[in-house]
């Protein structure tokens, strides 16, 4: 196993580490720590099954291991950004629709208030 | 008292004013809404401000719903929608808070709904016999997606960015579900027409703003174009949402 290797499969072991360190402390949720503990665990065993990678820089016809390796990393972030931009979107559609509920039952609430007042004072 | 008077007497009318940092404009804007649409409910959208008009909403006496930050135009049009349709309203007057639409108009855009001619009115400012004088790109722009609207919706729109319309209780219900957040003008009546809401335009009399300056005047400016340019190619992809 080559040393770049042996750096890429302590990564996924830190990785899968830092992840469910995350997931225990709640600042993870479940969907994303199994997204990025799957990511961590192709790293590991991509890092040392070497044969593996090998069969899969001979199937695309890669000239470099290396090359496959950052071809699939840059494909996963493209893939990842889409992901987030995604919920971000949904997160912002929520976010606006909670802001404005809330405005009215506020202002509603206080119309409901000022009435009682009015009624309590007569 | 003509009939159409007894029915507005009989009829709840809302105006809402969307406003965002206005707190120059705004109590002149009320009071001169106040003195043209006297049995109207008045409600001012508070877009998050971050000057002062939340306390000058409040000293105008009128109901105030307070966004707690700030939506975008779209945004706090719609809650005035949603707003509306909480409390029953039959008819839903919208104008800007910046003083820019004459008033002496609102009647006028309230009777066109009241009499069936439309679900959606908008006061034109280019219907009116002295066109408006604003900055040459803004023209170029308002002109040029009026001419898009018209032809997707195959009639003529000539102020697809007017913030004076009025709607009946129809198109407030289709808004409250379905009104674009950020910059609404030409998608929000492609949507309704789409949804077989009827949309007529009535001259108004614009004027300029006198305190403050516009939202549009902002660099977002040159981003909204081309914004709402992929959000109409990408409307006219979806299902169509039919109301009646």
């Amino acid at each position: 196993m080559s040393r770049a290797l042996e750096i890429a499969a302590i990564t996924g072991v830190v990785l899968i580490v830092w992840v469910l360190y995350l997931y225990r402390k709640g600042r993870l949720k479940e969907d994303h720590a199994l997204l990025w503990l799957f990511v961590s665990a192709v790293v590991v065993v991509l890092s040392t099954w070497t044969d593996l990678l090998l069969a899969i820089n001979w199937l695309v016809g890669a000239e470099k291991v290396s090359d496959v390796v950052l071809a699939a990393f840059v494909a996963f972030l493209l893939v990842i950004g889409i992901y987030y931009s995604v919920k971000i979107s949904e997160l912002t559609e929520q976010n606006r629709q909670i802001a404005q509920e809330l405005a009215i039952i506020k202002t509603n609430g206080m119309k409901i208030e000022d009435k009682k007042q009015d009624s309590n004072n007569k | 008292m003509d009939l159409l008077a007894m029915e507005l007497m009989k009829t709840k009318v809302l105006v809402i004013i969307p406003a965002y940092n206005e707190q120059e404009n705004l109590a002149t804007t009320i009071d001169e809404v106040r003195s043209k649409a006297l049995s109207a409910d008045l409600l001012i959208v508070n877009d998050g401000s971050r000057d002062e008009t939340a306390i000058v909403a409040e000293k105008t006496g009128v109901n105030a719903v307070n966004l707690p930050f700030n939506l975008g135009i779209g945004g706090a049009v719609q809650t005035g929608f949603k707003y509306a349709l909480h409390n029953g309203y039959n008819v839903v007057v919208q104008v800007d808070a910046d003083g820019q639409h004459d008033a002496a108009y609102l009647r006028k855009l309230i009777d066109s709904v009241l009499e069936g001619k439309a679900d959606i009115v908008i006061g034109s400012r280019y219907l009116y016999d002295e066109p408006p004088k604003m900055p040459f790109f803004r023209n170029l722009g308002i002109r040029y997606f009026s001419w898009l609207t018209s032809k997707i919706i195959r009639q003529k729109i000539t102020d697809c960015s007017s913030g004076f319309r009025a709607l009946n209780r129809e198109a407030v219900r289709f808004f409250s579900e379905n009104y674009p957040v950020d910059f609404p003008d030409a998608e929000a009546l492609i949507l309704a027409h789409r949804a077989g809401l009827k949309i007529a335009e009535l001259p108004v009399r614009f004027r300029n703003r006198v305190n403050g300056k516009s939202s549009l005047s902002s660099p977002r400016f040159l981003y909204y174009p081309i914004k709402e340019m992929l959000s109409i190619l990408t409307l006219l992809t979806k299902r169509r949402e039919p109301t009646r």
